[in-house]
């Protein structure tokens, strides 16, 4: 722990020397190798000597992310973290391949009821809760008072929809921190993962149910939800080819498959919309891939699909760490504290309502489906980590409907952010309350 | 969109390169010292760069300075970590020597020869002329390990002594290399001044070391409680990453920072042997990826440079001829060594470029006209070495090809 701290002060004060004091730098612009380099070893000291106290690693990540960023010492600007962008794809698709290939059938076939059961119980009671928690409080809200019914219940679908989005990234991170391994963890996963694809066609319905009550015409188009389920299977099929390829890969090539791992997924990720914007541009064919599902539909094909399931997430695993800390400190460093101030008051309402009917949903599907107390007690306490997902939909709703969207953007932001530092913290601890760390 | 592409399509070559290239197969002749060499990564550059598709265009190379600055501190740290003094000591005092007579002999050779072609083909300053040359120097007084590589794979020597001392110099002369780069950019470390300044060499002389020195001193003072294996992972990107960055923001060279930061953690940490076969599995892909950077940047066009590169590589070749043959007479080895034993030490290869694409990002103007010269160097020399390393034995038997 001394060494840490020391190696802290250190880097803070060779950083402050090129940074601050101008004695040996005089441009404005900070390189991004140089804030890369400064975040990995900062973020792992800091990550490390909260752990101390009982925080995630990864919640250290994010706070020194924060905390060393544009908003509060200044260590680089808001620029470097645009710059940055590109390793949060590449973690991403690292992550995403990770998730996949945690997901395995034997395993899931003995939970299967359980899982199914939380997916549907806790999706449609938080959905349904929050958005009726809002809807309730609408007259409260300033930039909904002046709304008809029709609409308040449209943007309160919004916020309810938002609700239900999980962060698949800091579960596995924290699975990953804590070696955890057992019937709760892979409950929890598996429901992560699975909600992720719920979400998006969720999402889909409620959009274009939104977009009727909002724009004020049309009917529901039901082809929609078609051009959903399809793009989801083109997606899994993609996934699972890409997965087999992979395979021929490492059983031909003999490579370092962490790294062409998350070149292909970046690949992917940038192909994927490149694609969408292609064919709606020439053929103005609406189909948008999921790039994270192809990736973890891959990741689920090497798990599922060929003899290196178990290689394959030691190998990604022995690399991840640096992924990890370097994908939260940037998450840290992104937190607008500008949104933050402005959205926090409501933010933190979304927070308690969602966190609430988190646990009613994940209790009472735990008791129907018959699971054992120590696992339904504690299951909520894994479903409150919110990120990128939640922030990509958000960007829809922008997208689609600006004027209600940025309002519902900044109210929301505040909430993932607090639910970001929250969840993490949440898991850990009833990872421990559960006794599953410490056994991979 | 270009840079994502190019940022994969590099990996996924480098990646696939690591188990194909530089020693790892047996080809027909004709193909083997073209593409096991790593010399077609230059190419492939060059058809992905602006001379070819342009996929990795100028924008994408300015995008990709972060991996390439990684790449260079990377490499300077890894040669960094094997000045380990206690050990330097312990190796043969008759092959270092060696090593080191012939390293000086060609670097001065060249620098002499080069200065004089360099002032009368080019209108730059005096001091830059200096510089250029110096540098040209150090270049080519490194030998790459790819051709001797090759031979090796093929065929079956009767004099061993003389291949040991080939493989030595060629593993250690890239210290001698290192270290003249540092000289050379001492005595012009700043581009915006074209005259040489004792005082500001030595204030880049300081900043050098610091730079190197604090990252390394973080690697040390973290690896000295416990860690896993994942969290050394971390403290050496860090470190790695953290020296280039500095040295990059401070303009300073990232490949020196990282000898530096090597150097300090080989003799001060408890880990350098954990570090060095870290850094070691990185190596070929980190080579491969700046083989590819430079063929991507070159821009071939047939002007000064050229008569550079044939001024550049003929007095190259008399070099390594000279300083190898002083070198071996003064010692005189147990087993027969011929007077052209130079002529098996030509091969030039990733640290060479390592060299040129860290001056680039310094000395951008003067960088720009030996770009070529290093790269049609590099590539003649790939081309010849395996020849003339087999000319120097006269009596080798070819190995069969397994079927």
């Amino acid at each position: 722990m001394p060494y840490r701290i020391i190696g802290l002060f250190l880097v803070l004060g060779s950083m402050s020397l090129v940074v601050h004091t101008r004695l040996l730098n005089e441009a404005d612009y900070i390189s991004p190798t140089l804030v890369l380099g400064f975040l990995l070893i900062s973020a792992y000291c800091v990550g490390y000597i909260l752990s101390h106290w009982g925080l995630p690693k990864i919640t250290g990540n994010l706070l020194a992310g924060l905390a060393f960023g544009p908003y509060f010492l200044k260590y680089f600007t808001q620029q470097t973290v645009v710059d940055l962008n590109f390793l949060n794809s590449l973690a991403l698709a690292f992550i995403a391949f990770c998730a996949g290939g945690e997901f395995k059938i034997d395993k899931i076939r003995l939970q299967l009821k359980s899982i199914l059961l939380l997916i549907s119980g806790v999706t449609t009671i938080v959905f349904l809760g929050v958005s009726l928690i809002v809807l309730s409080i609408s007259e409260m809200i300033p930039f909904m008072a002046n709304y008809d019914i029709s609409i308040r219940i449209a943007i309160s679908a919004l916020f309810g929809v938002i609700a239900v989005a999980r962060s698949p990234s800091s579960t596995i991170a924290i699975i990953s921190e804590t070696k955890a391994k057992g019937d709760y963890t892979s409950m929890v996963l598996s429901v992560t993962i699975v909600t992720d694809v719920v979400i998006i066609i969720l999402f889909g319905i409620v959009i274009s149910f939104c977009q009727v009550l909002i724009t004020g015409g049309g009917n529901i188009d039901l082809t929609f939800f078609l051009d959903l389920i399809t793009e989801i299977g083109i997606a899994l099929v993609i996934g699972f080819l890409l997965g087999k390829s992979i395979v021929f890969l490492i059983q031909k090539v003999k490579m370092e498959f962490p790294v062409v791992i998350t070149a292909v997924g970046f690949l992917v990720i940038k192909f994927s919309h490149l694609l969408g914007n292609y064919l709606h541009e020439v053929y103005n064919i609406g189909i948008h891939l999921e790039p994270l599902l192809i990736c973890m539909a891959a990741g689920f094909t090497i798990q599922n699909f060929s003899k290196y399931g178990k290689e394959f997430l030691s190998k990604m695993d022995r690399v991840s760490l640096p992924i990890y800390v370097a994908f939260f400190a940037i998450t840290g460093a992104s937190i607008n504290i500008d949104i933050l101030k402005s959205g926090w008051v409501l933010g933190l309402v979304i927070v308690l309502s969602r966190t609430i009917m988190i646990f009613i949903g994940s209790y009472v599907s735990g008791r129907v489906s018959g699971d054992p107390p120590r696992i339904y007690r504690y299951t909520w306490l894994g479903f409150i980590t919110q990120a990128g997902v939640s922030l990509g939909l958000l960007t829809e709703i922008v997208r689609r409907f600006p004027e209600i969207g940025i309002p519902i953007q900044s109210i929301l932001i505040a909430a993932i952010t607090l639910n970001q530092i929250i969840g993490p913290i949440a898991f850990k601890f009833a990872l421990n309350r559960v006794g599953e760390t410490n056994v991979r | 969109m270009r840079l994502l592409l190019a940022i994969v399509i590099i990996a996924v070559i480098a990646l696939i390169g690591t188990r194909v290239t530089f020693l790892n197969r047996r080809l027909p002749i004709g193909f083997r010292n073209f593409l096991l060499t790593g010399v077609e990564y230059i190419f492939i550059g060059a058809i992905l760069g602006s001379m070819g598709i342009d996929l990795i265009d100028a924008k994408s190379l300015i995008a990709l300075k972060p991996f390439l600055l990684f790449g260079l501190t990377w490499v300077g740290f890894l040669y960094g970590l094997q000045f380990e003094i206690r050990l330097l000591r312990d190796l043969p005092r008759f092959y270092f020597s060696i090593t080191a007579i012939q390293s000086t002999i060609t670097f001065i050779v060249i620098t002499i020869s080069t200065f004089f072609i360099l002032r009368y083909l080019l209108d730059i300053s005096l001091p830059q002329i200096v510089l250029a040359s110096s540098v040209l120097g150090c270049i080519g007084s490194c030998s790459a390990q790819s051709a001797i590589a090759i031979v090796s794979q093929n065929y079956r020597f009767e004099n061993k002594g003389l291949i040991d001392l080939i493989r030595y110099i060629s593993s250690v002369d890239g210290m001698f290399a290192l270290t003249f780069f540092s000289l050379a950019l001492f005595i012009l470390p700043d581009q915006n001044h074209t005259e040489i300044n004792i005082l500001s060499s030595l204030k880049w002389l300081l900043i050098t070391i610091a730079l190197g020195g604090l990252p390394a001193l973080i690697l040390v003072i973290l690896s000295k409680s416990k860690f896993t294996q994942a969290e050394f992972l971390v403290f050496l990107i860090g470190t790695v990453m953290f020296s280039g960055g500095l040295a990059y923001q401070t303009e300073h060279p990232p490949l020196i920072s990282g000898l530096i930061c090597g150097v300090i953690t080989a003799n001060f940490c408890r880990h350098r042997v954990r570090a060095l076969s870290v850094a070691v599995t990185a190596e070929k892909s980190i080579y491969i990826f700046l083989l590819i950077i430079i063929g991507a940047g070159w821009k071939f066009e047939f002007n000064n440079s050229v008569w550079i590169a044939i001024g550049y590589w003929s007095f190259r070749t008399l070099g390594k001829l000279l300083g190898n043959f002083l070198a071996t007479r003064s010692f005189q080895p147990s087993y027969p060594v011929p007077e052209t034993i130079g002529l098996g030490l030509l091969s030039e290869g990733g640290l060479a470029i390592a060299i040129i694409l860290s001056f680039q990002l310094l000395h951008e103007a003067i960088a720009d006209y030996l770009i070529t010269v290093i790269i049609l160097s590099v590539v003649a020399n790939e081309m010849i070495s395996p020849r003339l390393i087999l000319a120097q034995f006269s009596n080798v038997k070819r190995i069969a090809l397994k079927k």
